[in-house]
């Protein structure tokens, strides 16, 4: 080959390998920078900042050698990687209380105490993308149309109200005045819970266990969530989904709140036993509605059991 | 045995020779014939002709896409044998594990996009080298066999490209692989059954997951390496790359 | 390098020109290997660290056991599925591994015998209450694991962390 053919390969050739190297590092270096990495250290330095060495010497020592790494916590029974805590480090340490998110405390460590995190993880109440490191990768904003998004404040007893039936027993208000005004409004006359209602409108039993692709979030003003579908739903379900026979009815936002959150609570599913709550000996789960009756549970006619 | 005595020592020191040799072999002779014997004493190097013609190099004639081709191919082998240390092909597993290559890995999420990114770009050099080969006339006597093989090796490209896309399982996986079996089912007598035993049954699941998957990191690979050697070898037996004669 | 060129004045330019030459492909060579050794060995570097897991599914080397006030002075509590004791003695709390150095069963604690801690079930080992190996075929001393308490009290064990001193925590 001529020499100035020769002389354009080479320099083509060291111009690419130089190209594919910088890039190469460049790739290199930015995989080790990840936001996970930087909490970390601020939570490494506030701690050591906070604490003294003579108190507790063994844990500040650890503290002081620790290295950034991912910390996830699996959870078989609801099958979820969580991964919040390599952010949140925070979450059950007193001392963090008044500490910027996510280093910050949870804010009810009570709540905290009985749903250890080792034994739940974080997404079973608060939703988002456990296995996501990054704040966009786990759904704190909401991601349109993701199945899981985070569960905003108040909708929180929605959480509860998926494995604690008995609302009045822990205390959740929001669930116990859903309920009843379920029962109130006598949505019974179109919606079935647990065999009991009428069938103009869907069956709400596991509610919370629908798929959000079952539902339609084109007429939404705000995020395309099912979490927000529900509040709209209750707001004017006509909006929402034109030609529904459910006609819109007077609800404050408060009331809105509260229905939502009892409607996103209903499910159907069994927990191995150490996941299932301990209830009251002689605790019976409310009646959904009281006109409307209940189904026949005798043998004879069959009834409405399936 | 006066001048062949064997001296342990002399034997020690001849030692790192004597290594280097062992894998090194060159034979004397002209410059030009050790460096052809460079070549093709070489298992790796002797798929390459000693000799090359200067046009059958010039870049604006072939463009490289053949060449393009196979490097995408040899980069694909390498990300796809890395990203599976962290791949389960199970329908309870298999989102996860891309989550973790996206988020707990490192380097995870660039493997995984340069295996994704290079598949893309390996389907669309392959054409152009087809339309390349095509439109200048490579594919005319001696070379109609490579041309056949060329086909083929299209076909395992794409077949490839479909069976990975399957594997992250995600709604476009799903979807793609649904469409794409009910395709071929639409081929008339053979299509229903052709799509059963694609499927391993009659819907998108685990078995199909699991099909697809020894598809694509066993027996289309393994494939794709046989077609290319015929391939090459082809091009060798007919008087190496096609090309303008003497300007 | 030429030779028996006719010009004598043409001479040392040419000679010049050959060993720029000469330089500029010892440059390139030298640049071209350089950076292919970055290259590549960047990149087995950086395919060794994708090979090295970060996450693990296995159940976590470090865990709490519980509060402090679960294990009063005296106590040998065992902690289930995870293969440790935690004792509690007047001067200090330490947590020592059950698992047998000899070949991995479960060794068991002895009561009201102050030579014998821990015997194994499996070829007789037996150790001392602090773990020292007294007898049998097992090798070494049952190692303790370091513990701390952390800031909501909760005591933590690390079993990736041996505490080769054999000091107590002090709380």
């Amino acid at each position: 080959m001529e020499k100035a053919a020769l002389q354009k390969l080479t320099v083509l050739c060291l111009i690419c390998a130089f190209a594919v190297v910088a890039l190469l590092g460049v790739t290199a270096f930015s995989d080790g920078k990840r936001e996970w990495k930087d909490y970390q250290l601020q939570y490494k330095d506030e701690l050591l900042k906070k604490m003294t060495r003579e108190r507790n010497p063994a844990y500040y020592d650890r503290i002081a050698g620790m290295q950034p790494e991912i910390k996830q916590v699996t959870v078989d029974e609801w099958k979820t990687v969580d991964r919040c805590m390599s952010c949140h480090m925070g979450t059950e340490d007193p001392l963090f209380a008044d500490a910027a998110s996510p280093l910050k405390t949870h804010p009810y460590p009570e709540l905290l105490k009985k749903h250890p995190v080792e034994k739940y993880g974080c997404t079973i109440c608060h939703g988002g993308q456990g296995l996501a490191t990054t704040y966009h990768g786990a759904s704190h904003k909401t991601i349109a149309n993701w199945p899981f998004p985070m569960v905003p404040k108040g909708l929180m007893q929605s959480r509860c109200g998926y494995c604690h039936k008995d609302f009045e027993a822990i205390g959740a208000d929001k669930l116990v005045k859903g309920r009843q005004l379920y029962q109130e409004m006598h949505c019974s006359g179109c919606h079935q819970i647990d065999n009991q209602g009428g069938a103009v409108g869907p069956d709400l039993s596991n509610f919370a266990d629908k798929d959000p692709s079952n539902f339609s979030y084109d007429k939404l003003d705000g995020n395309h969530s099912k979490q927000v579908w529900v509040m709209e739903h209750f707001k004017s379900p006509q909006k929402v989904s034109p030609g529904t026979p459910m006609r819109t009815y007077a609800l404050n936002n408060e009331q809105i709140e509260c229905l939502s959150s009892y409607v996103l609570s209903l499910s159907q599913r069994n927990l191995q036993r150490q996941y299932t709550p301990a209830v009251k000996a002689g605790f019976v789960a409310p009646k959904v509605d009281v006109t409307v009756p209940e189904a026949d549970l005798s043998l004879e006619d069959g009834g409405e059991e399936e | 045995m006066n001048d062949a005595t064997y001296s342990v020592k002399d034997a020690i020191k001849q030692l790192p020779t004597n290594i280097k040799q062992s894998f090194t072999r060159r034979e004397a002779g002209t410059a030009e014939q050790e460096q052809a014997a460079t070549v093709f004493g070489n298992l790796f190097l002797h798929l390459h002709p000693v000799r090359v013609h200067a046009n059958a190099l010039r870049p604006s004639y072939t463009m490289g896409l053949g060449l393009i081709s196979f490097f995408l191919f040899l980069i694909l082998v390498v990300s796809g044998i890395l990203v599976m240390f962290y791949y389960t092909p199970s329908t309870e597993l298999a989102y996860r594990n891309m989550k973790d290559l996206e988020f707990a890995v490192s380097f995870g999420i660039v493997l995984r996009n340069i295996h994704r990114w290079s598949a893309h770009a390996m389907v669309a050099m392959v054409f152009l080298h087809m339309c390349r080969v095509f439109y200048t006339g490579a594919y005319k006597a001696p070379r109609e066999f490579n041309w056949v093989i060329g086909v083929c090796l299209l076909l395992v490209t794409l077949f490839l490209s479909f069976t990975g896309y399957l594997l992250p399982w995600d709604q476009l996986a799903f979807w793609a692989v649904t469409v794409g079996s009910n395709i071929a089912s639409y081929m008339p007598w053979i299509g229903d059954k052709i799509r059963f035993l694609m499927l391993g049954g009659n819907e998108v699941g685990q078995m199909a997951l699991l099909r697809f998957y020894v598809m694509h990191v066993a027996l289309l690979p393994l494939v794709a390496v046989v077609l290319v050697g015929v391939h090459f070898w082809r091009i060798r037996k007919d008087g190496g790359l096609s090309r303008p004669t003497e300007e | 390098m030429e030779s028996g060129s006719s010009n004598v004045t043409a001479l040392p330019l040419k000679a010049a020109g050959e060993a720029a030459d000469e330089n500029r492909r010892g440059f390139v060579k030298k640049f071209t290997l350089s950076a292919l050794l970055l290259g590549i060995g960047g990149s087995v570097l950086q395919f060794g660290r994708f090979l090295k897991p970060n996450v693990l599914y296995e159940p976590s080397q470090t865990f709490k056991v519980g509060e402090l006030s679960k294990f009063p002075y005296g106590s040998r509590t065992v902690i289930e599925g995870r293969g440790i004791e935690i004792v509690r003695e007047k001067d200090g709390i330490h947590a020592v591994s059950l698992v047998c150095t000899h070949l991995g069963c479960l060794v068991k604690p002895v009561d009201n015998d102050s030579e014998i801690g821990y015997a194994c079930p499996c070829h007789g080992s037996t150790f001392a209450l602090k773990g020292e190996v007294l007898g049998g075929p097992a090798p070494k001393d049952l190692p303790w694991y370091e513990v701390y308490v952390d800031n909501s009290g909760t005591l933590v064990v690390d079993t990736s962390k041996v505490n080769q001193k054999r000091t107590k925590l002090v709380v």
